[in-house]
């Protein structure tokens, strides 16, 4: 049995949690930055970095205590930490902490890619799941198709060439003058939309896995300029139908092309609604079992980062506590 | 003191420096310093455990942590104060802090001194602070820290500091122009981890024991959307 302590401070969320075995959850504290950002439309690199010094050490507390444990780390057999991708001033407070803890308690620390973390998540909850897989990863930072042969060999299929999807959310909510975040506003506002009312264009729809959102967005921007009476929620409904429709159809389609045994989706987009619904259709459809994580696990959290860092050590070994954070670290292709 | 019973460990990295010591009560028994690179996250935690291990001691026998809390450099004053605040977590033992610019003037000034201490801001400003020292090599604030272009640090200290201040910190060329006024500038250039621990003694002794979820970081600066925001909306930062 191994006891992982995971640490998340890539973006806007102070996070840590003990998993057993890369599956087993026995607690996961997330902190949210959410509040100290609403006001700026975004995250403020600064305020996050600062926030993130404040709340890490009661956050690992707190995770420390309801597993059961305490500071001395007894039973704790490795820490893990996010690495990267990230900002900068948010990762080095995970990096510093789990570096800490490590030398502290006498462990191994390991550095964890933070796009593999959501890959691997869906393992978490399904750790017999059957390979391969294909996964969608959605996100404000990322937009990927990875077809997974195992959990720890994969191939990147396509991203975006521009915007991540989850970005187009935010930046259409914000010039529809909706609050930040705009993922969960513009979901909750789409269910009183009509989806079919404005036909936005999909771009790439029908070649290959890459992906482009800034030109949805663009014309999301002049169609309500043309139309300044135009219902919120038809305009909400239509564009999120866009996004929703590209990702399924290249789901589909990259999942029939690699003979995918299964289809999940992961990142902060995977908690919208009607990408959730027309994922399980999919998986129906395919006759395929549909992983879609609780939407705790979809955001950014530790436990993922814990559980990744379980599959990872015996390939990758110990990181050296010399180690930087990697503010642009990719997944490898 | 009870020699063998008291281990501090300095951490301080609020310049491009990084720089530990341990202190056992009676003396610095070991102490690095890496003033170049500004590679805080990779070089400080394995420095304490290179430490530890040169003077054959664990980390679990630090009985206290001390730490710099600025102002200075934020990407080096985050590393360094989450990894005190991680490892004295972790032990179960106090967290001290203390100013960047208070323990260069305990370096560069003498009892009965006066020392003005000046770290590089960026964007043209300096953190700044005047103090005197007492006799027993403790310091009183005569201008307390804040962050100012350097023109009107130069103002400050010909108002606070007579031609024989001495002036210390990393930011003393940026007062060159004062060069004529007699200033002497020969203190050191970043704060030492062996004054931190000396710095913090005495409150170790005293009995005070500061949890580490409770000390703050001192930065003197909104970050830059704040600052934005409140002009935007008409309230002070
Ligand atoms: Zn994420």
């Amino acid at each position: 049995m191994t006891v992982v302590l995971g640490i998340e401070t890539s973006c806007d969320e102070t996070a840590a949690a003990v998993v057993l075995d890369g599956r087993e959850v026995r607690s996961s504290v997330v902190s949210s930055q959410i509040d100290l950002h609403a006001r700026y439309g975004g995250v403020v690199p600064e305020i996050a970095g600062r926030a993130h010094v404040s709340l890490i050490t009661p956050v690992i507390t707190e995770a420390l205590e309801l597993a059961g444990m305490n500071h001395t780390g007894a039973g704790i057999d490795l820490v893990a930490a996010t690495i990267g991708p990230g900002l900068i001033g948010s990762l080095l407070v995970g990096v510093s902490a789990a570096k800490a803890l490590a030398l502290v308690w006498g462990v191994p620390f390991i550095g964890v890619n933070h796009l593999e973390a959501h890959l691997l998540s869906p393992f978490l909850e399904n750790p017999d799941l059957e390979l391969p897989l294909v996964t969608l990863l959605v996100s404000g930072g990322h937009t990927l198709i990875v077809h997974m042969e195992s959990a720890t060999s994969y191939t990147v299929l396509g991203s975006t060439i521009d915007d991540a999807a989850g970005e187009a959310f935010d930046k259409v909510a914000r010039y529809l003058g909706l609050p930040y975040p705009g993922g969960p506003v513009i979901d909750a506002l789409a269910l009183t939309g009509d989806p079919e009312s404005i036909r936005f264009p999909r771009a790439m729809r029908n070649e290959g896995y890459d992906f482009s959102f800034s030109g949805l967005k663009t014309s999301v921007v002049n169609h309500v300029r043309k139309h300044p009476d135009v219902d919120s929620a038809d305009v909400a409904a239509s564009f999120q139908e866009a996004v929703v429709d590209v990702l399924v159809e290249k789901l589909g389609r990259a999942a029939i092309q690699v003979r995918a045994r299964g289809i999940a989706i992961g990142g902060g987009v995977a908690a919208n609604s009607a990408l959730r619904e027309r994922v399980a259709a999919l998986g129906r459809r395919m006759d395929v079992p549909t992983y879609l994580p609780e939407r705790a696990m979809c955001t950014d959290n530790a436990a993922m980062v814990a559980g990744a860092a379980w599959w990872r050590h015996p390939v990758d070994g110990d990181t050296g506590l010399d180690a930087p954070a990697w503010p642009s670290l990719r997944l490898r292709r | 003191m009870v020699g063998d019973t008291v281990l501090i460990l300095a951490i301080e990295t609020a310049t491009t420096a990084v720089a530990v010591a341990l202190h056992d009560g009676d003396s610095v028994v070991a102490e690095l310093t890496v003033a170049q690179g500004r590679r805080h996250a990779e070089t400080l935690v394995p420095a304490i455990g290179f430490l530890c291990a040169q003077v054959q001691c664990s980390v679990s026998d630090v009985t206290a942590v001390a730490v710099d809390v600025g102002p200075g450099l934020f990407t080096g004053l985050r590393v360094g104060v989450t990894t005190a605040k991680t490892v004295a977590m972790a032990l179960g033992v106090p967290l001290f802090g203390e100013m960047s610019l208070s323990l260069l003037a305990r370096q560069g000034g003498r009892p009965g001194e006066r020392v003005a201490a000046v770290i590089d801001a960026r964007r043209n400003e300096l953190y700044v602070a005047v103090y005197d020292l007492d006799s027993s090599g403790g310091v009183v604030e005569v201008l307390a820290p804040m962050v100012a272009p350097a023109d009107m640090v130069r103002g400050a200290l010909d108002q606070w500091c007579p031609a024989d201040t001495i002036v210390v910190g990393d930011a003393v060329e940026q007062l060159e122009a004062f060069a004529g006024s007699g200033w002497c500038h020969l203190g050191p250039r970043y704060p030492s981890a062996a004054t931190l621990a000396a710095a913090v003694l005495p409150r170790m002794c005293a009995g005070a024991n500061p949890h580490p979820n409770d000390l703050e970081l001192v930065y003197l600066r909104a970050p830059d959307a704040q600052i934005t925001w409140s002009n935007r909306h008409g309230v002070a930062t």
